[in-house]
């Protein structure tokens, strides 16, 4: 297949002759190209090659330039992977939203975090960085560095130069010790504290209005805000809907509430360490981040991992599949008022959790990856405890299954709800039960199998419901097939070590490594430059692609329907911000307030709009509340 | 056919009663926080031991750890060493990498959990 589609690319653009290579099977990676060049061979593979799946952009640094890398796959499921740069003086590149929408989220994040300037990319809310971020602030540019931005004040300071400072150094001691002696002797705690309140400027009123909605309010519509607390999932996002009657007429997206900068973060941290970072990206797939990451380092390092940790690795990848399905449920269940599904699902989320607490040492972030294998045995008593586990679910899990299939009201609630077609899901580049809900047999598990999944072949779960109720349909057969696979894991485990050594300093080059994590594919890329930090890390969960479609999948519901529709796609937000400011879209910029402050702020607040709070007879209202 | 329909076995009457009973004599399935006895696994990861005796001060478990949480210093000289090992329960997020790092695996993880405190020093211990 790859060798095919290098073929044809070379008799179609005879100058990319030695430019295209096979990296490893299911890569094809073409070299940097010029901008007119990889735009004609961009549109030419997807009008011609019929590549119209998007998975990534990256952005990259290279030092003089702006390296952008675009991810592009077929029906054969090879990924190509195209590049090519801009100057950071006039950093253009024109968007291929057009072309693949699942682009849109992508290219937003080169501009906050690159200051990349894509032309052509539709108008929309800013992602991720908060909205009180400094202009010509770029974080991931590598002259950007972390230490010189203060969070409270939201500005960048350049560090002093030592050669500037010629003043006096006696005469900046005195300075400094007078500075200290007023603070300490004139200003009490109290009066430190009036001070900051009044310095505190009051929010703007223009700055305060929500965002304009996407259609302008006519005579019978009706814009509502939802979120940016708790909108479906305890997780923040905003959700402006724009409504006619009860019907959905239109609806903006704004995420990026979570981003907590962990790619930079990553760039200055050792490869063990950042594995540490990888698994908090995400509480509920963390060891399909780590087990990405691990397979990015152990692939550049050059190690095989022996055979047991890969099916230690897999027993855990499946129980982590479990409990975030059996989360799911419960949430869902939850949505739709159903909460004895979600109490029962729950309950048996904790089993799972039991397990994994004893295999891995902690209840969520495992630790159970590690560089060149994994940390921890499954011992003959522990597997044991595993098999009974799995009994109980198994039971359990059919009885949802059944009740899913057999109730009535369930059926009525979920069916219809939250369509996302076949051709949508292709057309958004939708990934995991979204997408297999809609007949599509995506998973990584099967098409590019890893690890222990080459000896044990899964059967990719699918349904032609396309919508929520085929979801949870997916997801439930889904943890019935994760059982099977953890009997076979258990029953094959070969004997052996659980590590091989992986050296400190990792051989350049660059790594693509895709994981089926519970939500769905898991794209991880990683770059190494021989030194014992990686030069560029990228985290593509599978929520960021399934984004796209949610406008989509709301437009001509119904507004009672629309936190069951964000629920099904089983939204991760800090997978997808991968990155928290405290200070985020606070209109009080920069200002983080105590209890005290917050009273009277809001004292204040009532003030300026003529409401005196002390006024207010708080025994009448009692009185009449009796 | 509806799955509201009961079971043979659950339509017994009186069949809940003997829950009933037992949740009324039962403890609660909470535990005191100041008191109470609360069993983790043997294996769950929680405070690390540190042997001093063994440490050659490498300072690998210094450099591998993420949250820079573990601080060892050697407060006597290079041939007659007086090492101690200073943790930031606060900072450490109980990976266990130090452990695994340790070239004289002189670094334990235990079970041990009960690490609260009601002032964040109090979180910075010798171990």
């Amino acid at each position: 297949m790859e060798n095919e589609l290098v073929s044809a690319l070379i008799t179609q653009f005879p100058e990319l002759e030695g430019k295209v290579t096979v990296s490893k099977p299911m890569r094809v990676s073409v070299d940097w190209l010029p901008q007119d060049l990889f735009l004609k061979v961009i549109y030419w593979l997807h009008d011609e090659q019929k590549l119209t799946k998007g998975h990534n952009v990256i952005g990259t640094d290279e030092g003089e330039n702006l390296g952008f890398i675009y991810m592009i796959s077929g029906p054969d499921q090879v990924i190509v992977i195209l590049r090519t740069t801009a100057p950071k003086s006039d950093p253009r590149v024109p968007s291929l939203s057009g072309l693949y929408k699942s682009f849109v989220l992508f290219e937003r994040e080169l501009c906050d975090l690159f200051g990349a300037q894509v032309t052509g990319l539709p108008s929309g809310p800013r992602y991720p960085l908060p909205d009180n971020w400094p202009k010509e602030q770029w974080p991931l540019r590598k002259e950007w560095k972390p230490e010189n931005f203060d969070r409270q004040t939201m500005t960048y300071h350049e560090p002093a130069q030592p050669a500037a400072t010629t003043a006096d150094p006696q005469q900046a001691a005195v300075e400094a010790k007078t500075e200290a002696l007023l603070e300490t002797v004139e200003l009490g705690e109290e009066a430190k504290t009036a001070t900051a309140y009044v310095n505190q400027p009051l929010p703007d009123a223009a700055a305060a209005k929500p965002p304009a909605p996407a259609h302008p309010e006519g005579d019978n519509l009706i814009t509502v805000p939802i979120g940016p607390q708790h909108p479906s999932l305890d997780e923040p996002s905003t959700f402006t809907i724009t409504l006619e009657g009860e019907k959905v007429e239109g609806a903006v997206i704004g995420i990026g509430y979570n981003h907590r900068g962990l790619e930079k973060a990553c760039e200055s941290r050792t490869y063990v360490q950042d594995l540490y970072i990888i698994e908090r990206v995400c509480g509920i797939c963390s060891h399909a981040h780590t087990t990405a990451y691990c397979m990015c380092v152990e692939q550049l390092a050059g190690v095989t991992v022996p055979p047991r940790a890969e099916y230690i690795r897999l027993i855990v990848g499946e129980m982590e599949r479990l409990h975030s399905h059996l989360l799911w449920l419960g949430v869902a269940g939850h949505e739709i008022g159903f909460d004895t599904l979600f109490m029962m699902s729950w309950r048996d989320r904790e089993r799972v959790l039991d397990i994994l607490t004893v295999l891995g040492g902690n209840r969520i972030n495992y630790g159970i990856n590690c560089l060149g294998g994994v940390r921890r045995d499954i011992d003959p008593g522990l597997a044991q405890d595993i098999l009974k586990t799995m009994d109980f679910l198994e039971t359990e899990i059919e009885y949802y299954l059944k009740l899913a299939e057999t109730d009535s009201t369930l059926a009525a609630r979920l069916a219809g709800v939250g369509v996302l077609s076949k051709a949508d899901c292709l057309l958004y580049g939708a990934a995991g039960p979204v997408a297999r809900a809609a007949g599509i047999a995506d998973d990584v598990r099967q098409i590019e199998p890893y690890g222990a999944y080459r000896d044990i072949p899964v059967r990719v779960v699918t349904d032609d419901h396309a919508d929520v109720f085929g979801r949870t349909l997916v997801r439930i057969k889904e943890m019935l097939e994760s059982i099977r696979l953890i009997r076979e894991a258990l029953r094959l485990l070969p004997e052996g070590p659980l590590t091989v050594r992986v050296p400190r300093r990792i051989p350049a080059g660059e790594a693509i490594i895709r994981v089926e994590a519970p939500r769905g594919e898991d794209l991880h890329y990683l770059r190494a430059t021989g030194t014992d930090m990686p030069d560029r890390v990228r985290v593509r969960a599978p929520t960021e692609c399934n984004w796209h479609g949610m406008q989509h999948m709301l437009e001509g519901g119904y507004l009672s329907d629309v936190p069951i529709t964000i629920a099904a796609i089983d939204p991760c937000y800090s997978c997808t911000d991968r990155a928290i400011s405290l200070t985020g879209h606070s209109s009080l910029s920069g200002e983080v307030l105590d209890w005290k402050q917050l009273r009277e702020y809001s004292l204040q607040w009532y003030r300026q709009r003529g409401v005196d709070p002390s006024r207010i007879d708080v025994s009448d209202a009692a009185a009449r509340a009796d | 056919m509806s799955i509201f329909k009961p079971k043979p076995g659950r339509t017994q009457p009186g069949r809940i009663s003997g829950a009933a009973v037992h949740n009324l004599f039962s403890h609660p399935a909470t535990i005191k926080y100041i008191g109470g006895k609360y069993t983790l696994d043997k294996r769950c990861r929680g405070l690390i031991k540190y042997d001093p005796l063994q440490c050659i001060g490498c300072g690998l478990c210094m450099k591998d750890c993420p949250t820079g949480a573990i601080t060892i210093v050697n407060k006597g000289t290079k041939q007659d060493r007086d090492m101690h090992a200073y943790l930031d329960t606060g900072k450490c997020i109980f990976c266990g990498q130090c452990a695994d790092t340790c070239p004289k695996k002189d670094i334990v993880v235990t079970s041990e959990s009960d690490l609260s405190n009601f002032s964040r020093d109090g979180l910075k211990i010798e171990l």
